[in-house]
């Protein structure tokens, strides 16, 4: 502590003035502790702290300087006088050299607005508190139910059942308030044009829990959300509002028809919420939207969000939500169902709130644009020095003329300041730019920010986070924290390097050293460019490496078929209203519908199915192989179910390998068939021939058992990364699926076609609106984006990564040649030839760039695994790439020598020895 | 004419002729805190010395270095003829000043 007291006295007093302050503080301490005590002298010490502390600004400036003898009041001199001045001074030179000003100053820009834009996406996806009031007490809890696809101890996470959300409500204490939210599709039926939106049918807490005011009106009440019967209510997002409505301010009490029910509106909700699922536009209570949902135990709708109270923590919430978990297992026996005890677990709002993948992609483009800029620092710390060497004269001057080196450290500080900060505004200019370029780039929301692996249904409620954060995406107070810092980084990087020439440099030595090189006597100097291009280069064959990777994973992407046919392949969502439609009247609507279609001049083939491929996957359910059994005792295999029109498998190109598929003759009241993929065929009759085996699913109603009439190819329904598993196809005309798919091909122009479906369909049912229309095409188009925008964002950083290079390799070999013109010219006077001066001049560029490579490729090898959970097929370590990367890099790097080196070849020796 | 000196300083100098040539920054601080009561600190000594050297007043030499005081040197000033003719100035315009009130100013309640 007398320590520290100390340090502070040294500190505050001028350095002419320590020796005697801090001699008599001592010598006053030890005489107080002598006669007053230890406890007296520190009291003491405190005090006289506090006193030179308080007095120290005066004491400097009547100390500071001893340059004048004048009265001490007159001197207005300041640390801030003298920063004005530098950066009047700093700016003065600038203007002096435009060329140079310019190219810094965009370099700057460029790197320090792509590193901002970059941070802003990592900000506001995995960084940013989420937009609710007290975001980190909130959790989401889900229930577990066995995964027999993953193992005998694996659980997934499943949604809630109402019946097993009112238990939770009544037993749990850990959580002060929680509700359920389920996302649907929904259409608006009131106008001619009904639009199809999306829609969360939530309980009465749900504004509660996020902290959420309406805009107008209130929330849903108890009674709306719980009892069946009353009065239907919605809130719509002011998305909606502005849209459909006007803004209208008389609003509350208007009726909304959804799915062709009225609702009477009782809210407006805030711009810019669209819920915990990130889509909806309108929010429904639950009693009022489905009341069916009230009484089925097993049918699992919900999400279930809720607040931890202040006094628990979240693994005492955790810890409570398995014992729920425990419980709930008691009153509803889900094991008798499954095979396997159910539990539930909690996991904060925040950590589910984006995947892995999509946290690492964004991650590694930061690092890679971050290397960039790194880069480009070199190149203007070389540009920089070669500036600052030439006014060594002027600095001789002044240091002649009684400035401090201090002072001329500080004053070059400030130029390298002024030369970032103006990159930094500019900076921050192209970082908005290129966020509102990306947010119109970007593929639209449905795809957006898709989860890779299908088998993770309950990923999509991170999937509306993920989406919550990307609005959050822009220029706020930390990015803005996070441009100053970048600029502040630049400048002690760019500035470090001229500095240590300063400090050590004698001034006569100054005017003979070349850039970027150090004298540290009349004899010795230290080289720095060479290590400098090494990292340059050493940098770009990472972000080539990077590149490379990504790009052949894309290639991967592109090659790997996902058993279909995608040419020319037009998709579309029919949503048939809860309650509208009975089996059959489906069945008449579907079967009318695709013979319309086919009616179409143009169409090829037209079919329905339940499931777009790579979209995530959809249904699955349990299937049984014993005719004898009449319930599913929840070991069976899982398998995905897909209800299909007949001429789904030829519409969209998937082969038949044996016996047959669907035909007219499979409707309703015929016996039930099925169709299996080859992946179930292998591993459910392993050796043996499927076809005539009856099989149950538990879905769709064919509990009873539906023969196996036919074997086709696989198709990837999840991503394009997932390996096939087995899938059943059922008839849709057998079976109740209020939701289809479209899928037409023809030739036909998009917009033009569309009209013509929409015309159709409506003509047999004016409320039902064609939605998510969209070519197989973009489909896959949208499932590879994250590896697309990756690949090509890497490339682009690797490009930039590499010119910046060159230029750099480009100016080191240049100075080069004119600093060794001289001795070049020596050299050939005495007998050395062109070849031979060649030789010198490669020779450096030759080990620069060896080095620089095989530094990189270490680099590179160690750095692919962070890249590699993002690869597909492709291995972190793959030769080809490298060799490829290697290969890329000499060629460009010879290039950069070339010209210096012709000119080292034309150097005449007559001239040569003149220019000393 | 002689230099006008601030109330401090006087009693700054004072202390130095009182000290002699041997005061330094610790003696003239306890000399002042003794007399008068005034908790002043190391460096407001200082900046004064420094403030009288600069007009002439005083003049200051360097001394030995101590062990308690870290091995550091002491510096001790001494005042100059100039200095003592502003000291004297000083107190006769102040004596002067208070002429006669002494009682009054006695009188006064602390």
């Amino acid at each position: 502590m007398t320590r520290v007291l100390l340090l502070l006295i040294r500190l505050a007093t001028p350095r002419s003035e320590r020796e005697w302050v801090v001699g008599d503080t001592l010598e006053e301490l030890e005489h107080i502790r002598r006669t007053a005590g230890q406890r007296a002298g520190s009291r003491w010490l405190c005090r006289e702290t506090l006193r030179v502390l308080l007095s120290a600004p005066r004491h400097h400036l009547l100390v500071g300087s001893r340059v004048t003898l004048e009265a001490p009041e007159r001197r207005r001199d300041g640390i801030m006088r003298t920063i004005r001045d530098d950066i009047r001074y700093s700016v003065r030179l600038l203007k002096r050299s435009p060329g140079f000003a310019a190219i810094a100053i965009t370099t700057l820009a460029l790197g320090i607005g792509a590193n901002t834009a970059m941070f802003a996406v990592v900000n506001g996806v995995l960084l940013k508190p989420l937009p609710f009031a007290e975001p980190d007490r909130l959790m989401l809890v889900h229930l577990l139910a066995p995964d027999r696809q993953r193992g005998p101890n694996a659980f997934r996470e499943v949604s809630w059942s109402y019946p097993k959300y009112a238990s939770f409500l009544r037993n749990q204490t850990a959580f002060e308030s929680s509700s359920g939210f389920a996302l649907r599709e929904m259409s608006l039926t009131d106008v001619t044009e009904p639009e199809r939106i999306r829609g969360e049918v939530t309980t009465e807490q749900y504004l509660a829990v996020l902290g959420i005011a309406p805009l107008i009106g209130r929330a849903f009440t108890r009674e709306e959300a719980h009892v069946a019967g009353t009065a239907p209510v919605a809130m719509i997002g002011e998305g909606l509002w502005r849209r459909r409505f006007g803004s209208d301010r008389a609003i509350i009490g208007r009726t909304i028809h959804i799915d062709r029910n009225p609702y009477t509106i009782v809210a407006v909700l805030p711009r810019g919420f669209r819920g915990l699922s990130g889509q909806a536009d309108a929010w429904v209570p639950l009693a009022t939207y489905q009341r069916s949902w009230l009484t089925q135990e097993q049918n699992h709708n919900f999400t279930l969000v809720a607040r931890r109270r202040t006094n628990t923590t979240e693994q005492q919430a955790a810890a409570a939500a398995t014992k729920i978990g425990r419980e709930l297992e008691a009153e509803f026996s889900n094991a008798s169902f499954d095979g396997r005890a159910w539990s539930a677990k909690a996991v904060s709002l925040s950590a589910s709130r984006t995947e892995m993948d999509l946290r690492r992609t964004t991650l590694v483009l930061l690092g890679a644009v971050g290397f960039v800029l790194l880069i480009a620092c070199v190149n203007l710390a070389t540009l920089v020095s070669t500036k600052t060497l030439r006014r060594s004269r002027e600095v001789a001057i002044r240091i002649a003329l009684g400035a401090t080196r201090r002072h001329i450290a500080r004053q070059f500080a400030v130029e390298t300041l002024v030369l970032t900060s103006a990159g930094a505004v500019l900076g921050l200019l192209i970082a908005m730019l290129m966020l509102s370029a990306s947010a119109t780039l970007l593929p639209d929301s449905d795809a957006f920010f898709r989860t890779r692996d299908a088998l993770r249904p309950a990923m999509r409620g991170s999937a509306g986070l993920t989406q919550i954060g990307a609005s959050m995406i822009g220029l706020d107070g930390t990015t803005l924290l996070f441009a100053c810092g970048a600029a502040l980084l630049c400048a002690v990087l760019i500035a470090s390097l001229p500095a240590l020439q300063a400090s050590l440099v004698q001034p006569i030595h100054a005017l003979k050293a070349a850039a970027a090189t150090i004298g540290l006597g009349p004899r010795t100097r230290l080289d720095l460019r060479g290590p400098l291009v090494v990292t340059q280069i050493a940098l770009s064959v990472v972000l080539l490496a990077g590149a490379g990777l990504m790009l052949k994973s894309l290639a991967r992407l592109h090659g790997t078929s996902i058993g279909i046919d995608a040419t020319r392949l037009l998709t579309a969502r029919i949503q048939l209203p809860p309650g509208g439609y009975s089996p059959q009247t489906s069945h008449s609507l579907y079967a009318s519908f695709i013979e319309r279609v086919h009616a179409i001049p143009g169409v090829e083939a037209a079919a329905l199915g339940s499931c777009l491929p790579v979209s995530g996957g959809c249904n699955s359910t349990l299937i049984r192989f014993d005719r004898r059994l009449k319930t599913f005792v929840g070991n069976e295999p899982s398998v995905s179910v897909y209800w299909v029109s007949p001429t789904y498998f030829p519409t969209l190109g998937i082969r038949l390998l044996r016996g047959r598929t669907f035909g007219g003759t499979d409707r309703a009241g015929s016996p039930k068939v099925a169709v299996v993929n080859e992946t179930a065929a292998r591993t459910f009759w392993p050796g043996k021939d499927p076809i005539g085996s009856v099989v149950a699913i538990g879905q769709g109603d064919f509990n009873d058992g539906a023969e196996v009439v036919g074997v086709v190819s696989d198709v990837r329904y999840g991503s394009i990364e997932s390996t096939p598993v087995p899938d059943i196809y059922v008839p849709i005309l057998q079976s109740f699926q209020p939701r289809a798919e479209l899928f037409v091909r023809s030739s036909v122009p998009t917009a033009a076609l569309v009209s013509a479906l929409r015309t159709e369909l409506q003509s047999l049912d004016s409320n039902l609106p064609i939605a998510n229309v969209r070519s197989m095409d973009k489909q896959l188009d949208d499932a590879m984006w994250q590896t697309r925008v990756s690949a090509w964002l890497l490339s682009a950083f690797a490009v930039l990564a590499m010119l910046l290079t060159t230029t750099g390799l480009f100016g080191v070999m240049a100075q080069s040649v004119a600093h060794r013109t001289p001795e070049f010219g020596i050299r050939m006077a005495i007998g050395a030839g062109a070849a031979d001066v060649l030789r010198l001049v490669l020779w450096r560029a030759l080990v620069i760039s060896g080095v620089g490579i095989l530094v990189g490729i270490g680099s590179a090898f160690l750095l692919a695994r962070v890249v590699a959970a993002l690869l597909y097929d492709v291995p972190a370590h793959d030769p080809g790439t490298y060799l490829t990367v290697t290969a890329a890099m000499v060629v460009v790097l010879i290039a950069a020598a070339y010209l210096p080196a012709r000119r080292a070849l034309r150097i005449e020796a007559v001239a040569a020895l003149r220019s000393e | 004419m002689p230099i006008a000196l601030g109330e401090f300083e006087q009693l700054v100098l004072f202390a130095l002729l009182r000290l002699g040539p041997d005061a330094y920054g610790t003696t003239v601080r306890r000399e002042i805190q003794s007399r008068t009561g005034r908790q002043v600190s190391i460096s407001a000594v200082y900046t004064t010395l420094e403030r009288l050297e600069q007009k002439g007043l005083v003049r200051s030499r360097t001394g030995e270095p101590t062990s308690e005081r870290g091995g550091r040197r002491k510096r001790h000033f001494e005042v100059l003829p100039l200095g003592a003719r502003a000291l004297k100035a000083a107190y006769e315009a102040f004596t002067q000043m208070a002429h006669g009130l002494e009682h009054r100013i006695k009188g006064v309640p602390r």
